[in-house]
């Protein structure tokens, strides 16, 4: 059968801004990046995570790199910590949190020297963001006739035979492009198709099902290799799995899954950067190994480079794991997800494991977070310079230097940061899809780890989480609370009777009272440092209990979700650095699916206030109302989706107050899609995007955003694909008492890679200027040769053709072997 | 060319096509159209087509108009439609798949001079017909159950449920066959019917559905006093 060449994954590349520093005279919301080389969005498939990855040149003075996203509609940016590999870094956005139409996103780099951060884009993230498109869904097939075997069919082994039909004739269809997956493998070169009658033999394709559960997706094509409409159903083998656990020898086919099988890959690196004159040279070895049996598994990964330095956190990675159906145990670095509430894709090295007892299974994650990092000696002076020094600067790390000498010579030292241990455990229960879960974290600074540092922190989160599914999951009701102790200095460590009646003499304290310090301390002292620094001290508003739940109905043509959250102002996780706090409020959702599932109207509105803890000057509401359509076409017409976006900040305070917030943010984009074939396959998109935002406070700070883009790629029949854009990008940002700020530019691409020598070698070459208020040329060749099927070598050369500056020079091998 | 007579050649040109076009819409097939294919082999089922011998079917083979199926003893074939229908060929039975059109949509017809059918037919579009033939009856089915027997002249229909006509072509009367009853055609031309008793509505639902499903739970213990359960499912 003829397997559609159409495109696989698409791939959006957004090409490095370089903007002035000069040009950021005025606090903006964030500040710029010079660093992005581009970014890339996986193809979004529902019930599947969409990777972002964003490439950067180097990633010198860049500490960490965090996703910012959220549902066009959606008010509240969620954001996560990125894995850093090499030059890029890499997050999949988790399939529950993703649904059609567009996703918003941008990414923040935290600084080494703990400046304020870079962003990308660089200037209003929020109200610029990038965008992908997450469908409309492709529709349902309702011409597809299943005939064997059934929707939820319990068969043996022997009987399993795939088939369908076109019950109607389905001009639009093109039956011999049409594909069939079996537990995601693409057997379509194996399927027999007749008269709109389809059959496979999984058997004959070497692709015979063990017991268990599967899956059998289809997708129908028209004749230009457009996808038409897809559907899929599961059925279930009778019999063992061929993996199945021990006990269960004995059984038909169970033999073969005592068969050792491996699999590894070892990557070479040596990159070479000129920056700015500056010449850096990094090596890289990656190694990751697999070993299973279908029972055991065996896993490793290792990764070293020569950005390994005691003077920033960890850079080398590694992973030694070992699985078995009920256990898995772990050691080195790994990114534990648990309720998002308490930590979701932190880096731990350290200890994992986890427990699966039918419905009970138990995680534990015990390591460090952060390792300890000296702080710098800044300079020294005689000792009694010290006062003047500590006026002039009291955040600064004072110590004595060399006691040797007459007078003492002192030293003013950086900070350094303290060893972050942590530990997690989580017990929890399963019903069916429903969930029960208690996650417990505690986390603390090593105090002696460090000499010079600021104040060590410590940290304890008790949490539960409940998931209740029901009618096949259509109705969701999930829901999550934790409560959080967090002490913001434990150098002293647990307070006495006799500091607590010190700090009582005063009589300021009011909220609450020496008793109450008492009873914290005698209950709280078995988890954390207790202290006059620990948070709550109190009960008052409970400061640091956060909750929240979410109703999903999932009825066609419905989608409908609400969501009531109240995260308090104190409430903190270290495992969880990017909760929004001090938050309460609510959201609604709904989505609406029309002509099978080809119309999409979505609408929503999130209510949000702050102030939680009647601790502020006055209370800011968050409203954003949105709305949204979207068309996939099966015809001439592009696909289409249009959207529209008020957010409006306000509290009653004065403009003139320094507190007051009075803005409103309007946003409308709009983007179009459609494959054609015109002598070769192309995929075109155009996106329109603007925004305005009306500050009528104090700081009247306004801003106007446009941006446009095209973009086409193409695929030759030869081994050709080519892809041309062009991006426009407007900002205007005017604010009282300073000078408006206006930046324009245009980046254009154009991209070809190609094919050869039975696609041993593989050429790749681009061109991009960026022209207007930043001028900047990337040239970009690399070729990869493989000279085995599993052995290859690549190279590529970046040019980086700066206007004011002298050209910077990138260039790369990596040799990758497979095993 | 007058004005007219442009308008009758155009009007003619007209019908033409659509003559042309209603035959090949609506069931003017190509001998060779895809009709069903074979879901279940049990022991003995060999087919044919129009080109080659008889020859063992398996699992997945599709059939066309003129294959013909046939089974030995104690043997099974499940043929499925298109539309999901269902034709379950008994032990000793021989069927030759044919299509044609009627004027008024596609006929699918089963032909058979011997052999016992179970079938569980879709209900058919309006411009399709869904047939079990032999030489003396045409039993027409809309989309219903039941079984279909032909032998030695003699044809045999039970239902358990639905409608069928029944028409032997000898004396080329037809009467409806309703729910409950078995109907006898005979090579004399006779027609006939009566209720079916609970044993004759039992067997051809059995055959027509596969039976119903059912579980057997059997508790097995071991030396050590482990005990584990055994379910068996099948269909009675």
């Amino acid at each position: 059968m003829k397997k559609p060449d159409g495109l696989t994954r698409r791939t959006r590349s957004l090409l490095a801004l370089l903007i002035l520093p000069a040009l950021f005279t005025v606090p903006a919301p964030a500040q710029f990046s010079d660093q992005v080389l581009r970014v890339e969005v996986g193809e979004y498939a529902p019930g599947r995570p969409l990777l972002l990855t964003i490439e950067f040149t180097n990633l010198n003075g860049i500490r960490a790199v965090n996703a910012a996203y959220r549902l066009f509609g959606s008010g509240t940016w969620t954001m996560r910590e990125m894995q850093i590999i090499g030059n890029s870094a890499l997050y999949g956005i988790p399939a529950d949190e993703l649904r059609p139409a567009v996703l918003e996103y941008w990414f923040s780099f935290s600084r080494t020297d703990g400046g304020a951060d870079s962003t990308y884009p660089s200037m209003n993230p929020e109200t610029q963001p990038l965008t992908t498109d997450l469908g409309p869904a492709v529709p349902e097939s309702r011409a597809l006739v299943v005939l064997s075997p059934d929707p939820g069919e319990h068969l043996n082994r022997d009987d399993v035979l795939i088939s369908f039909s076109l019950a109607r004739p389905d001009s639009s269809v093109d039956a011999g492009r049409t594909q069939i997956f079996l537990d995601g493998d693409d057997l379509s070169k194996h399927m027999v198709a007749s008269d709109g009658l389809f059959v496979l033999r999984p058997d004959n394709a070497g692709a015979a099902p063990d017991g268990g559960s599967h899956t059998i997706r289809v997708i129908f094509y028209d004749t230009s290799g457009a996808v038409v409409s897809e559907k899929s159903w599961d059925f279930f083998v009778r019999g063992p799995r061929l993996d199945a656990p021990a006990g269960y020898a004995g059984y038909a086919g169970y033999d073969k899954a005592h068969e050792w099988t491996g699999r590894g890959n070892l990557r070479l690196e040596t990159r070479n950067e000129t920056v700015s004159n500056l010449v850096t040279p990094y090596n890289r070895a990656t190694l990751d190994a697999r070993a299973t049996d279908g029972r055991f598994e065996f896993t490793g990964h290792l990764h070293l480079t020569s950005e390994e330095k005691d003077t920033r956190q960890p850079q080398h990675r590694f992973f030694l794991g070992a699985e078995s159906p009920w256990v898995k145990l772990g050691y080195g670095d790994t990114y534990p997800v648990m309720p998002d509430m308490i930590i979701s894709g932190k880096r731990v090295r350290g200890f994992s494991g986890a427990l699966s007892a039918g419905f009970f299974d138990f995680e534990v994650v015990a390591g460090d977070i952060i390792r300890n990092v000296q702080g710098d000696t800044v300079r020294t002076f005689p000792m009694d310079s010290l006062a003047a020094l500590q006026a002039a600067d009291s955040t600064a790390a004072y110590g004595p230097y060399d006691t040797s000498a007459v007078p003492d010579i002192w030293a003013k030292f950086s900070h350094g940061t303290f060893d972050r241990s942590l530990l997690i455990l989580r017990p929890s229960f399963k019903f069916g899809n429903s969930v029960f879960g208690i996650t417990a974290l505690h986390s603390k600074d090593d105090v002696a780890s460090v000499t010079y540092a600021g104040a060590p922190e410590e940290n304890a989160v008790a949490g539960a989480d409940l998931t209740l599914s029901f009618d096949r999951k259509n109705i969701e009701l999930k829901g999550q609370a934790g409560f959080s102790l967090y002490n913001g200095n434990i150098r002293g460590g647990t307070i006495s009777d006799a500091e607590i009646d010190s700090i009582f003499s005063d009589s300021t304290y009011e909220s609450f009272s020496r008793d109450d310090l008492r009873d914290a301390r005698d209950i709280f002292s078995r988890f954390i440092t207790v202290n006059e620094n620990l948070v709550p001290l109190g009960k008052k508003n409970l400061s640091t209990l956060s909750w929240e739940g979410t109703i999903a109905v999932n009825y066609q043509p419905n989608n409908f979700i609400f969501t009531f959250l109240r995260h308090g102002a104190s409430y903190r996780s270290f495992g969880q650095p990017f909760y929004r706090r001090d938050v309460e409020g609510f959201s609604v959702n709904d989505r609406v699916r029309l002509a099978n599932n080809r119309f999409q109207l979505t609408a929503g509105i999130e209510r949000l206030e702050d102030n939680t803890a009647g601790t502020k000057a006055a209370t800011t509401t968050y409203t954003t109302v949105s709305g949204g359509a979207s068309w996939l076409s099966r015809t001439d017409v592009p696909n289409i989706t249009v959207g529209v976006l008020s957010m409006t900040n306000a509290n009653p305070l004065a403009p003139s107050s320094l507190y007051s917030v009075d803005d409103n943010t309007l946003r409308f984009m709009a983007q179009l899609s459609r494959q054609v074939v015109l002598g070769a396959r192309h995929f075109a998109s155009v996106g329109f995007s603007a925004s305005r935002r009306d500050d009528n406070s104090g700081r009247n700070l306004d801003s106007r955003n446009t941006s446009v883009s095209l973009s086409v790629v193409t695929d030759y029949d030869s081994p050709l694909r080519t892809t041309a854009s062009a991006m426009f990008f407007s900002t205007k940002i005017d604010m009282s008492g300073a000078p408006v700020q206006d930046l324009a530019y245009t980046i254009l691409f154009f991209g070809g890679e190609y094919r050869l020598m039975e696609n041993r070698l593989v050429l790749k070459a681009a061109a991009s200027p960026t022209l207007g208020d930043i001028k900047r040329t990337l040239l970009d060749a690399g070729a990869r040769y493989h000279f085995t099927k599993t052995l290859s070598l690549e190279g590529k050369l970046d040019l980086y053709v700066n206007d004011a500056a002298d050209t910077d020079v990138i260039w790369s091998m990596v040799l990758r072997a497979d095993v | 060319m007058t004005d007219r007579r442009a308008i009758k050649y155009g009007f003619g040109t007209l019908a033409a096509a659509a003559l042309i076009f209603s035959m090949t819409a609506t069931g003017f097939r190509s001998p060779g159209a895809t009709l069903a294919l074979i879901t279940k082999v049990i022991r003995e089922v060999s087919m044919k087509n129009e080109t080659s011998d008889w020859d063992a079917a398996e699992k997945g083979d599709i059939l066309k108009t003129g294959d013909r199926v046939k089974t030995g003893q104690q043997s099974l074939a499940i043929l499925k439609f298109n539309d999901r229908s269902i034709v379950r060929v008994r032990e000793k039975s021989e069927i030759t798949m044919t299509t044609e059109a009627d004027g008024k949509g596609t006929v699918k017809s089963l032909n058979s001079s011997e052999g016992a059918f179970g079938f569980d037919i879709q209900k058919q579009r309006a411009d399709e017909k869904f047939r079990f033939t032999s030489p003396t009856s045409v039993a027409s089915i809309r989309g219903t159950s039941g079984t279909w027997g032909s032998g030695l002249g003699n044809d045999t229909l039970v239902l358990p449920t639905g409608l069928v006509n029944l028409l032997n072509k000898i004396s080329d009367r037809n009467i409806d066959v309703p729910a409950g009853y078995i109907a006898f055609s005979n090579a004399d031309g006779s027609l006939s019917m009566r209720p079916a008793t609970e044993e004759e509505l039992a067997a051809a639902r059995r055959l027509a559905t596969g039976g119903t499903p059912r579980e057997l739970d059997l508790k097995l213990r071991n030396g050590n006093g482990d005990e584990k359960d055994l379910i068996i499912k099948y269909r009675n």
